[in-house]
């Protein structure tokens, strides 16, 4: 399995670490990555990207209880493990390192 | 206004296609969102997206199982299409029009192998490669699609 982060998952292991854990699942993920780049984000997408960084090791997740208002189905909760937070800071890192020293982004917000 | 429930149809397609680990929170959210105040084609939308991503998921995971889902595919409804379309041939008189008998007995019989193909692909596992063989073959179109996927809810 690829060990590369795309970006579309730094977004949503970012969206995870902004949640609590019993606030950080399908909706509040999607709705968060929305509110903060403005960006829609299909559920569907978000799961498939979790179950991704799950498999990598870099979430995990647990089920929780069931209500009648999701029609009988449990929520599946999801935290970043102490990999993923090492894998976000390494991302972050290397863009940093790619940004500094090019004149054209320096001095503006754009 | 928004119907009471969510679209029956892509709720038992979701659950009969994608993946537990997946469509189980996944529907969960969705119908939290649809009794929120969401449409029923926003519903719609969002159970198709998660098919096509599942199906793509398939592929890249399981190629083998993935190309023996279309061969056995195409076998099943090809040969079943040749085979009913070839006796319907027989039966249907000359002086039935060309378009009557194209629409009337033809398509119908193709349709029919495209669900027997996919009930038979949708027996094999996983289930899931049923979307692989519905997204595939396009001398079938959509009405092929639709039937191959309408073989999951049988």
């Amino acid at each position: 399995m690829s060990d590369h982060l795309k970006d579309f998952e730094l977004m949503v292991l970012l969206a995870v670490l902004r949640l609590d854990e019993e606030e950080a699942y399908g909706v509040p993920i999607a709705n968060q990555i929305e509110q903060t780049t403005g960006r829609g984000a299909a559920l569907a997408s978000v799961y498939a990207a979790l179950e991704r960084l799950e498999d990598k090791g870099w979430v995990s997740s647990r089920l929780g209880e069931s209500t009648a208002q999701r029609g009988g189905r449990a929520k599946r909760h999801f935290r970043v493990t102490a990999t993923g937070v090492r894998r976000v800071r390494e991302a972050k890192g290397a863009l940093v390192k790619m940004w500094m020293g090019i004149r054209e982004l320096q001095g503006g917000a754009t | 206004m928004t119907p009471a429930n969510p679209p029956a149809f892509a709720t038992k397609l979701l659950e009969s296609l994608v993946p537990a680990r997946m469509s189980e929170a996944l529907l969960g959210d969705l119908i939290e969102q649809y009794e929120a105040g969401r449409s029923r084609r926003w519903y719609c939308q969002q159970v198709i997206l998660a098919l096509v991503i599942s199906a793509g998921r398939e592929v890249r995971t399981n190629k083998l199982q993935a190309v023996r889902a279309v061969l056995i595919g195409y076998l099943a409804g090809a040969s079943l299409s040749y085979f009913t379309t070839s006796l319907a041939g027989k039966f249907v008189g000359a002086d039935m029009a060309v378009y009557t008998a194209y629409y009337v007995v033809f398509l119908p019989l193709c349709f029919f192998s495209a669900v027997v193909s996919g009930w038979i692909v949708h027996r094999l596992r996983p289930r899931a490669m049923v979307l692989v063989w519905a997204g595939f073959g396009p001398r079938r179109g959509y009405r092929g699609s639709c039937g191959v996927c309408l073989a999951a809810l049988v």
